[in-house]
């Protein structure tokens, strides 16, 4: 746990639902990994963000939570956007972490093809599975 | 006798007179000789005359031509080859010469060409035996029967027709023994008129019954002749029995044949080299013509395809031509359109048929008409498709449902651990006790939608009424009186060409909400106008919502437009479930709904109420 403490990464969470934000915001802050949490209930704003920080990798974020069922740009179309505009431009390695209430094998096995999705989470995230996360991908180099 | 009265009696004879002396030398032969036999006086005299002598016939003659006692005259007939090569038949008499004491002093004798007697006597034995063996070895009975129908001759195939042992089981006896006790009337008519008319009888057949069972069916001809003096009949006979079960087998099988197509429960028929009806089955009949008079296999065999069916296409007379060329012909699924526009759908075949020399004889057709196997295949392609959009629209269902269910229920969960009960009211359990009545609500919202779905399913068996629009919009304008009345909105209405719709009201009135709702929703800051209009086309009532809303992309909302759950507006409330209701309302009750929609200009939503 000692590497956690002294972390402090960058977290972008994207999600309509406010309830869910709220509860990654109570995880995150629990697991004291970071005070730095840009929280988007639109995917099209969250896409203008890191468009506008491509070129400064201190404001992209490390991590990034994203759901699936939202309107308008929907998780899928998200990271279609990114694979294509955001992706190829950037410097920065940020670790995605997809989010969905959804159990349904199809939705998982269409994450897991996704190459630059690198976690596949069925809702709630709990600071278990978060912590697992931070040790997989954060830990070491750091 | 002298020479001199010889000669004298030559002059006059037409017969060869010659002498010879007692040694046998010829010493005077006449001038009649040399115009038989080409050779003259001196070359004959002496014994000169035997060279002209038949090879043959030397011998006897040489031996024989002298009389043996004084009395006697010798008669010898014999060949001779003339001068010329000819072969001549002579009789010579010959008569010694007695001088007064009893001496042979010579001998005197005559010759008379007898050729064409001999020639004739020869033809006739040789047609009489020609006419013997013709009768010994036909094979034919050969029968003669006098007028009381005695028979009086039969040849040996006769015998051995009758199963007689000899010919004399069967002579004496009349014909009548002979024939079938049915086929002797009729038989004894024709005897009669042969007889009357002495005229030969045509060809006639019946039955013989013969010795020891030997029985057959005969064909005779009969024909009236002088035989011996008498009038009698010959009968010639042959033997049928077998030609006719033959024939009588062929007949049956092609009987069978004919009635094996004629019966088959399949479209066939067959055709010559020149698309004449050699044979069809009924079936042909009853699925190729359609003309008003009745027509039956009879009437058509012999006739032309061509003619009995004048609009015989192109197309078909291609494949005859190509069929009668050699070639084999199969469509399982071809189709044409008939005079009233009507397509109909058949499998055919076509193949050559071939003679007994392996020439094409004609063309064998076979139909079959699947336009009603073809009409379920695609009822049947249309209720799976159905199945199968109504079966991705409930997996849609299952999803979306178990996801919205779902979301609350762990956020439920996540937030319950969250809440820390020791510590009482601080500001973090009063976030997460907010956070937990929301999640609350959202789950109860979902359980309303899911009650209201599974009820929409069930709009089928709703009684449906005739309701006014006008009512509906009515009850409609109660629940948003407030929203309409706080906007700058304007409502008209035109319900003149359709005032009224078959329905379900309180279905409806949904449909109406709905949309109305979502109008005033997705309104622009400009001044809101929703117009609301009827009128009735074929098959359906139809209603038109319009409004000057902000519209949309119809090439990004797309099919999805009416999807469950789907939002395509994240500024304003909604679950997205409001025209996935009422696309399913309208639906099922057989009807649809369209829209035409621009960007910042607004939105019409076309209902389609089907009439019953």
């Amino acid at each position: 746990m000692s590497d956690q403490d002294t972390l402090d990464l960058k977290v972008m969470i994207i999600d309509d639902d406010e309830i869910s934000n709220f509860i990654y915001r109570k995880v995150i802050d629990h697991s004291g990994m970071s005070k730095n949490i840009d929280e988007f209930q639109q995917a099209k704003a969250a896409l203008d963000n890191l468009d506008q920080n491509l070129s400064n990798d201190f404001k992209l974020p490390d991590l990034i939570f994203l759901d699936i069922n939202m309107p308008v740009i929907d998780g899928w179309a998200f990271l279609k956007e990114y694979n294509e505009a955001i992706l190829p431009r950037l410097t920065k390695k940020i670790v995605i972490c997809m989010l969905s209430s959804s159990v349904y094998k199809e939705d998982i096995e269409k994450a897991k093809s996704y190459s630059n999705v690198n976690e596949y989470i069925s809702k709630p995230l709990t600071s278990e599975r978060l912590i697992q996360i931070i040790e997989k991908h954060f830990s070491g180099s750091q | 006798m002298n020479l001199e009265a010889l000669s004298i009696i030559d002059k006059v004879s037409p017969i060869v007179i010659f002498k010879a002396d007692k040694e046998g030398k010829c010493i005077y032969i006449s001038q009649k000789w040399t115009e038989i036999s080409g050779y003259s006086f001196e070359e004959s005299i002496g014994d000169g005359w035997i060279s002209a002598v038949h090879p043959e016939d030397k011998t006897r003659t040489l031996s024989g031509w002298k009389p043996k006692t004084a009395s006697q005259v010798s008669i010898t007939e014999y060949r001779i080859i003339t001068k010329h090569g000819d072969i001549k038949w002579l009789v010579t008499r010959v008569a010694a010469e007695i001088s007064e004491n009893d001496q042979v002093i010579g001998y005197i004798g005559s010759a008379t060409d007898i050729t064409e007697r001999k020639l004739a006597e020869h033809s006739l034995q040789a047609s009489e035996e020609m006419n013997r063996k013709l009768v010994e070895n036909s094979p034919n009975a050969i029968v003669i029967q006098e007028l009381d129908t005695t028979i009086v001759f039969v040849n040996k195939r006769a015998i051995e027709l009758l199963g007689a042992r000899s010919e004399k089981e069967i002579l004496g006896k009349s014909t009548k023994n002979f024939i079938h006790p049915d086929d002797q009337p009729g038989i004894a008519a024709r005897f009669k008129q042969i007889v009357s008319t002495n005229q030969r009888g045509e060809p006639y057949t019946f039955r013989i019954n013969g010795f020891r069972n030997n029985r057959f069916l005969g064909e005779s001809i009969a024909v009236p002749f002088h035989w011996k003096e008498k009038k009698v009949v010959l009968l010639v006979i042959r033997d049928v029995t077998e030609e006719r079960e033959n024939l009588e087998k062929v007949a049956d099988s092609e009987k069978r044949l004919k009635q094996f197509i004629q019966y088959a429960p399949v479209a066939v028929a067959m055709f010559d080299k020149n698309m004449n009806y050699v044979g069809c089955s009924h079936k042909w009949l009853k699925d190729w013509w359609k003309k008003e008079e009745e027509v039956s296999i009879d009437d058509v065999i012999g006739k032309n395809h061509y003619d009995l069916f004048s609009d015989v296409s192109n197309y078909w007379k291609k494949v005859h031509q190509r069929v009668l060329k050699g070639a084999y012909e199969v469509n399982e699924e071809d189709f044409f359109v008939d005079e009233k526009g009507k397509t109909h759908w058949l499998r055919w075949e076509a193949r050559p048929w071939r003679r007994k020399d392996d020439d094409i004889g004609g063309v064998i057709i076979f139909t079959e008409f699947i336009t009603e196997r073809k009409k379920a295949e695609n009822d049947l392609k249309v209720v799976a498709d159905q199945l199968l959009e109504s079966n991705q629209e409930l997996q849609q269902f299952a999803y979306i449902t178990s996801h919205n269910l779902r979301a609350p229920i762990v956020n439920l969960d996540t937030l319950l651990g969250f809440y820390d009960p020791k510590i009482g009211y601080n500001e973090d359990n009063a976030q997460v006790f907010d956070k937990i009545i929301k999640s609350v609500d959202q789950l109860k919202s979902s359980l309303n939608d899911l009650i209201q779905l599974v009820d929409i399913r069930e709009t089928k068996s709703l009684r449906t009424r005739e309701i006014n629009f006008m009512d509906s919009l009515n009850q409609v304008l109660r629940a948003v009186e407030t929203q309409i009345n706080t906007g700058d909105t304007e409502l008209t209405y035109n319900f003149d060409k359709a005032p009224s719709v078959t329905f379900e009201a309180s279905v409806l009135e949904s449909i109406l909400q709905n949309l109305i709702t979502n109008a005033l929703k997705y309104r622009r800051a400009a001044p809101l106008h929703i117009n609301l209009y009827t009128y009735n086309s074929e098959e359906y009532v139809v209603l038109k919502i319009s409004d000057n809303g902000i519209g949309m992309d119809l090439d990004v909302v797309g099919t999805k437009l009416f999807g469950m759950y789907q939002r395509f507006n994240d500024t304003k409330e909604g679950k997205g479930l409001g025209l996935y209701i009422v696309k399913s309302q309208i639906e099922s009750m057989g009807g649809k709904i369209e829209v035409e929609s621009t960007p910042n200009e607004g939105s019409t939503f076309i209902i389609y109420f089907k009439k019953n």
